[in-house]
């Protein structure tokens, strides 16, 4: 079925559907939940950061299962070679009595992929799977296989135990679209969480989309129109994490090692557009964007020793970015500045 | 549909346009009304205007005029006019997406979606309209400056013939000394009273002094008050909490700055803002306000202030416990004095950026005074903020550390060694950055210093 015979609108019920799903299964987390589908719907790649035991593998799976696509899980250890991530080519007999090489695909060819606790593994191995994220391709001996659309990692790293742990590098986080901090369920979601594991198992999650339909949807985000306004904010916030502007923020200059790059900007833009269609509309806003800011941007900035020293987040040093954007971007300053335009409007559509 | 959603944007951008212009002609009427009067009358004083109404009127009319054209720069475009009328509407910025939709030619897959949506909304846009609440302030606020210079206007005496040769005499002296002379000599009680309420509507105490002072010639009382009138706003500003607030005292204070103008006080104006700017500046070392780009950098603090750079013939408006008496900063006021206060530490911290500033606040005075150059010479670096830290306490050798929540304490010399190998730990497995384990050390040999050989 091709995304004509599919209206988009079906396809956003589907989304809207797949989420009560996903929600019924999980208690609680449900930005991490808002979020993935944002992902899924911009193509991009999530990095997921929180202590174990806080549901990331579940939503991995049941996002998997309620999209009905193939889903495949990678444990990350010290010991884990390329090979066993993207595939290796094997010696075989073929038809006759000849001895031949074939190419056996590793758990990267499936859409959805989990790579649980990636930070364990050989920088060797997580450089194998970045490139398979960037390329949506892998190359074993000189051949070029293609992994299957729609293609999404979804990365989980613990921030304990960090002791023989390889953490990824700058460049290489920087291909990920988000990274979500999964948090702690508060203490009702937590009572929720109680009644539903400790009694009998819960009917499974239906399957409602395909991945047509996952596919037409990702097409329509990049139709979906934002506002020069929008994209002129983008591009403010993400020069405004950079410290070596002159234009950013004085905590930013003062504490921030490097700032996001045009990838933070696309990443703002893209997901605001996804977050804009999963909700119904076709246009973008200010408002979709400050949503998906810090997944964003967060894993893009680094702190220097004194930021460390401080105990500064990087989310402080986003909002300081945001504020000045949006500072600078203020309605008609001519006007504000004088007062004219920050009173209330007058006239008859003031009432409705 | 589409053009509907144009013309309904462009209205508003008319609209819009039309305020930003009347009110910067007004803001620039208003100060000008008052300058081309006390210009205007002066002339008039000395004979050189004979009609003085006209010429004033043109003058004011030509300056409003060039506020107009100087607001062509701040014109919003079509997009900023959308913004608007999204921010008014609260459609989740529609009209600006339609406006892009309409821009390419509705050739985007959801364009007719968006301009459907949005020509739903176009009645609502098309009765929007900006508050006129604000120009009509600032209409009111040219109007009073004008009926004020007009007034000059009326006031000023063509010179007599007997007076004709004193005044030829005095053709060296300023409009003002002339506009000041016309108005105390009139004394008209009815003006005076009226000028003062509009100087002080809120305060009829002040209103009653100022215009005994106007009738009475005193002009230097009636300066002398609005100058503490003026500092009572930016104290005032400075600890107001809310932006409302902030912005009524601020309007307030910028009206009586235009009436000050009214007296021909263009001097004291700016010279009321200066103060302002070092109000601002002490803010800053009180850790409270914001910095004022003008406020002087590297001035000492409140007690700092030795009292003898404020010598202006006791008409300087600053007062010892604002700190303008600095040392070494620039040019100097009226003449004996420089501050001569000792900068404390902390002032120094505060104020560390450079200590050779600009035009040093207390040595101006407001009085005369021929400048002297300042002895720029910077903070003395003896007691520097890493100094205080890490320096040698007075009696190390008795120095407690009292364990928080145990009945239990223990001697520091016992705690740094523990922490300077932990210390040292961190730098051979490079736990410490390269750029600061010489500070790490440095730190840690000071502290050693400090102790001593222990009790």
């Amino acid at each position: 079925m091709n995304d004509e015979e599919m209206p988009i609108a079906a396809c956003v019920d589907g989304m809207a559907r797949a989420r009560e799903e996903i929600a019924r299964a999980m208690v609680g987390q449900d930005e991490a939940i808002d979020l993935a589908l944002v992902a899924l719907l911009c193509e991009g790649h999530v990095l997921f950061e929180g202590v174990p035991g806080l549901g990331k593998t579940m939503l991995v799976r049941t996002l998997a299962d309620t999209l009905m696509m193939r889903f495949s899980r990678l444990q990350f250890t010290p010991d884990l070679m390329p090979s066993d991530v993207v595939g290796a080519t094997m010696i075989s007999q073929g038809e006759g009595s000849e001895l031949g090489l074939r190419f056996e695909p590793g758990p990267v060819f499936a859409n959805i992929v989990l790579a649980d606790e990636i930070n364990r593994a050989s920088p060797k191995t997580q450089s194998a799977l970045l490139q398979a994220m960037q390329e949506r391709a892998v190359t074993v001996r000189g051949r070029t296989y293609p992994l299957p659309r729609p293609f999404l990692v979804l990365a989980t790293q613990n921030p304990l135990e960090m002791e023989g742990t390889y953490p990824l590098p700058e460049a290489q986080v920087d291909r990920f679209l988000f990274k979500i901090i999964v948090s702690q369920p508060a203490q009702d979601e937590l009572v929720r969480i109680l009644y539903r594991t400790s009694g009998q198992e819960s009917s499974p999650t239906q399957a409602v989309m395909r991945e047509a339909d996952v596919l037409a949807l990702q097409r329509a985000t990049r139709d979906v129109v934002a506002s020069p306004e929008l994209m002129e904010t983008a591009a403010r916030i993400v020069i405004g994490t950079q410290p070596e502007r002159p234009s950013s923020p004085g905590r930013v200059r003062r504490l921030a090692r490097y700032g996001a790059g045009p990838r933070g900007a696309q990443a703002l833009v893209l997901a605001s557009k996804a977050r804009a269609l999963l909700s119904g509309r076709f246009n973008a806003t200010l408002d979709d964007m400050d949503a998906v800011m810090l997944p964003a941007l967060r894993h893009r900035i680094a702190l220097n020793f004194e930021g460390q020293s401080e105990g500064i987040q990087v989310e402080d040093l986003i909002k300081d970015s945001a504020d000045a954007a949006r500072a600078a971007l203020a309605f008609d300053e001519a006007i504000a500045a004088k007062g004219a335009a920050a009173s209330e409007p007058m006239g008859a559509g003031e009432s409705s | 549909m589409s053009s509907d959603l144009l013309s309904s944007i462009t209205a508003a951008r008319a609209r819009l346009n039309a305020v930003i212009v009347a009110y910067r002609a007004l803001a620039w009427a208003a100060p000008s009304a008052v300058a081309a009067g006390a210009c205007v009358a002066g002339l008039k004083a000395l004979g050189l205007a004979a009609a003085g109404l006209p010429l004033w009127g043109a003058a004011v009319l030509a300056l409003a005029a060039a506020g107009a054209w100087a607001a062509r720069g701040a014109l919003i475009d079509a997009a900023g006019a959308a913004r608007w009328l999204d921010e008014r509407l609260s459609d989740r910025e529609l009209l600006s997406a339609a406006l892009v939709c309409r821009e390419r030619g509705s050739s985007g897959r959801f364009d007719a979606e968006i301009l459907g949506m949005a020509e739903a909304l176009l009645p609502r846009a098309a009765s929007l309209r900006p508050s006129p609440r604000p120009l009509a302030k600032r209409a009111a606020a040219a109007a009073a400056a004008c009926a004020v210079g007009a007034y000059l206007v009326l006031l000023a005496s063509p010179p007599s013939a007997s007076a004709s040769a004193s005044s030829a005499a005095r053709a060296g002296s300023s409009a003002k000394a002339a506009t000041s002379g016309a108005v105390s000599a009139r004394r008209d009680a009815q003006a005076a009273a009226a000028f003062a309420t509009s100087l002080f509507p809120d305060d009829k105490r002040r209103a009653t002094l100022a215009e005994r002072a106007l009738r009475e010639g005193r002009l230097d009382d009636l300066r002398d008050l609005i100058r503490s009138t003026d500092l009572e706003y930016g104290s005032r500003i400075a600890s107001s909490s809310g932006e409302a607030e902030r912005r009524k005292l601020s309007g307030e204070r910028e009206r009586l700055r235009e009436a000050a103008s009214a007296l021909s006080m263009g001097a004291m104006a700016q010279t009321l803002q200066r103060a302002d700017g070092g109000r601002d500046a002490l803010g800053d070392l009180g850790g409270e306000g914001s910095r004022s780009p003008s406020g002087g950098s590297g001035r000492a603090g409140a007690s700092d202030y030795s009292g003898e750079g404020q010598s202006g013939k006791g008409s300087g408006i600053g007062r010892p416990d604002q700190g303008m008496g600095l040392p070494g900063e620039g040019p100097q006021g009226s003449g004996p004095t420089q501050g001569s206060g000792e900068a404390s530490p902390e002032d120094q911290d505060g104020a560390s950026p450079s200590a050779a500033g600009g035009p040093g606040l207390g040595g101006q005075g407001y009085g005369k005074g021929s400048g002297q150059e300042g002895d720029s010479s910077p903070l003395s670096p003896s007691v520097s903020a890493r100094e205080a830290v890490i320096g040698a306490p007075k009696n190390p050798s008795y120095f407690d550390l009292v364990l928080p929540g145990k009945d239990a304490s223990s001697q520091l010399g016992e705690l740094v060694p523990d922490s300077r190998r932990s210390a040292e730990a961190a730098m051979s497995r490079e736990g410490v950055p390269l750029d600061y384990e010489d500070f790490v050390r440095s730190y840690f040999l000071s502290l050693g210093h400090a102790q001593g050989p222990g009790p």
